[in-house]
């Protein structure tokens, strides 16, 4: 369990290079997210959001900048909605950043930051990054990761592509599997999906710990039922398109493989995960 | 579910299904697309793709006379007419009143330009002005649309963080009082938007804006610059669900060339494919698609 929320408009400063506050700050929780952001509020919904503050600040003759911390509850969860977006291992502000020339997205313990610019300037370019380390510094704690994340094999990984979720909608990121959840995927089960090799050869990881044997069980065969049935005798098969795929269950976890372009692959990310 | 479950080894093995699913899920290649596009044949849906390498003198700020231009080609080509009246003509009647279905996203809003081309030829139609609305929000109470006899409904192309997509099809979405009633599951039976009373049977044209797609979001706004491009297009037809599905393939060309890999729609476009296979809106199926190009070819991406 992470530290308990502090006052989101205190991790907010009242100024930054001349940019003062404008208006009210507003809030918006789960029930009224999509009167702010409409359709994107599922997104954050979809990882338990809890609510969220946006500042707009103002300097005249500046473009705006919006500020917004989402209280995502769970340090596992603002890591989730940081991972829909990664493309690097950026460390500079928080737990892991990504820096746009008009905006900064970061996450830090439960908290997911959003900064834009509405234009870019040399000022409003400079204040977003100032923003941002302001916001860290007044974020005095950090989170942990998902600890699904350890079973997660390092040799050929492409580290930044490792994406969390607990929510079956997300379960084709990388690769369509499925339209519907054949893996019975919902907010107690903690789902990994992540990158390796190279872009030409890509295959893909995904990793589901269920909160008990029996529902891990369920989505084993679900998963056989509706996908491999010939799976049940082969750690690894061949599919229609010439690449290969392994599915196999460890106690609460189970394992997949996807796209690999040899059976070798299959086999040996499921061993390094069984070991 | 495992009868009904849609897989990707079984869009792999369907035939039916795998077209489809292919162009909308599992990223085949644009040549396939393409080929199959352009197996001319008189039941296809006609798509018109237009590009003017000129068109833009800013971010979504096109020329409003080549704007004009491009409609006016696209409309003859979808429409197999000589004269541009002749063709709105053919697509609109005098005592209409026609609600011009657009949209005000901040970050890349139906461009005015093309609200005003589309007012124009709705004029030379014969229509009244005061007959022609304009508008995305509001339109639940707003009479226009309300008592709307005929609709054209225009958006620009743009990733989704939930329905994949920001479509056509997902552009009736402010026909109903409370949006979000449709988000479940991705937003997958949008299509049912479009047999609302309201709706139903009076879409006119479908007018996909290319100028500037989004390809890629990101952050709580799902929105940079860095990930739009100048495609300077616009893509033009009756069938929604074929409009936008070959708008879909164009954003996945763009987003492999860019990412250097498949890159699927997250979450995918699902609300396209069902629209085509669950609630029979139109086609989604490039087999079933006529594409016309016209204008401007380099970069087309498909």
């Amino acid at each position: 369990m992470n530290v308990s929320a502090q006052d989101l408009n205190a991790l907010l400063p009242d100024e930054i290079n001349g940019y003062k506050p404008s208006g009210k700050d507003t809030y918006y929780n789960q029930e009224n997210l999509f009167n702010y952001i409409n359709g994107g509020a599922e997104l954050f919904i979809s990882y338990n959001f809890d609510k969220v503050i946006s500042r707009t600040y103002t300097l005249k003759g500046e473009t705006k900048i919006v500020a917004e911390i989402f209280d995502m509850v769970e340090a596992k969860n603002a890591f989730g909605v940081f991972s829909h977006d990664r493309e690097s291992l950026d460390t500079t502000y928080g737990q892991g950043s990504e820096i746009y020339p008009d905006a900064i997205i970061f996450w830090k313990d439960r908290y997911y930051i959003s900064i834009l610019a509405s234009g870019e300037t040399n000022t409003s370019k400079t204040s977003i990054h100032d923003l941002a380390a302001g916001i860290d510094k007044l974020i005095t704690t950090e989170g942990k990761l998902p600890a699904i994340i350890a079973h997660v094999p390092r040799k050929d990984l492409v580290p930044e592509s490792i994406f969390y979720f607990h929510h079956y909608v997300w379960l084709n990121a990388f690769y369509y599997i499925a339209g519907e959840n054949i893996l019975n995927i919902d907010d107690n089960t903690d789902a990994v999906l992540a990158k390796y090799g190279k872009p030409s050869s890509r295959y893909y990881l995904l990793l589901a710990e269920y909160k008990t044997q029996e529902n891990a069980d369920k989505a084993y065969r679900s998963f056989i039922n509706n996908y491999a049935p010939e799976l049940g005798s082969n750690k690894a098969i061949q599919t229609e398109d010439g690449k290969w795929m392994g599915f196999s269950q460890h106690c609460k976890i189970l394992v997949g493989v996807f796209n690999a372009p040899a059976k070798e692959q299959v086999t040996g990310l499921l061993e390094k995960i069984i070991k | 579910m495992t009868k009904k479950t849609l897989t990707r080894r079984k869009l792999i093995k369907n035939g039916a299904l795998a077209s489809i699913g292919g162009y909308l899920y599992l990223n085949s290649s644009p040549a396939r697309a393409m080929n199959a596009m352009n197996a001319s044949q008189s039941d296809k849906s006609r798509v018109v793709l237009i590009r003017d390498k000129d068109i833009l003198n800013g971010y979504n700020k096109p020329d409003p006379d080549r704007l004009q231009s491009m409609l006016d080609r696209a409309l003859l080509a979808l429409t197999g007419k000589d004269d541009i009246v002749d063709a709105w003509k053919g697509i609109l009647k005098p005592e209409d009143i026609l609600g011009i279905k657009t949209n005000v996203w901040n970050y890349l809003p139906t461009p005015s330009e093309l609200e005003q081309a589309i007012k124009k030829r709705a004029m030379d139609a014969g229509l009244q002005e005061k007959n022609i609305g304009i508008k995305d929000r509001g339109i639940t109470n707003d009479d226009i649309f309300q008592n709307a006899t005929a609709l054209i409904n225009t958006r620009p192309l743009r990733t989704h963080a939930w329905s994949g997509v920001g479509s056509l099809i997902k552009n009736y979405i402010m026909f109903i009082p409370n949006p979000s009633s449709l988000h479940g599951d991705s937003c997958a039976d949008l299509a049912t938007l479009w047999k609302l009373p309201v709706v139903e049977g009076k879409t006119r044209l479908n007018i996909l804006v290319m100028l500037n797609p989004l390809f890629h979001g990101v952050g709580r706004h799902h929105f940079s610059k860095k990930y739009t491009w100048e495609y300077n297009g616009l893509l033009v037809g009756f069938d929604p669900v074929a409009v936008d599905a070959t708008g879909i393939s164009i954003l996945q060309a763009k987003r492999k060339e860019y990412f250097g890999e498949d890159r699927p729609l997250n979450p995918p476009a699902k609300h396209i494919f069902l629209a085509d296979t669950r609630h029979k809106l139109g086609t989604a199926d490039p087999s079933k698609i006529e594409l016309v190009k016209l204008g401007w070819q380099e970069n087309c991406l498909i």
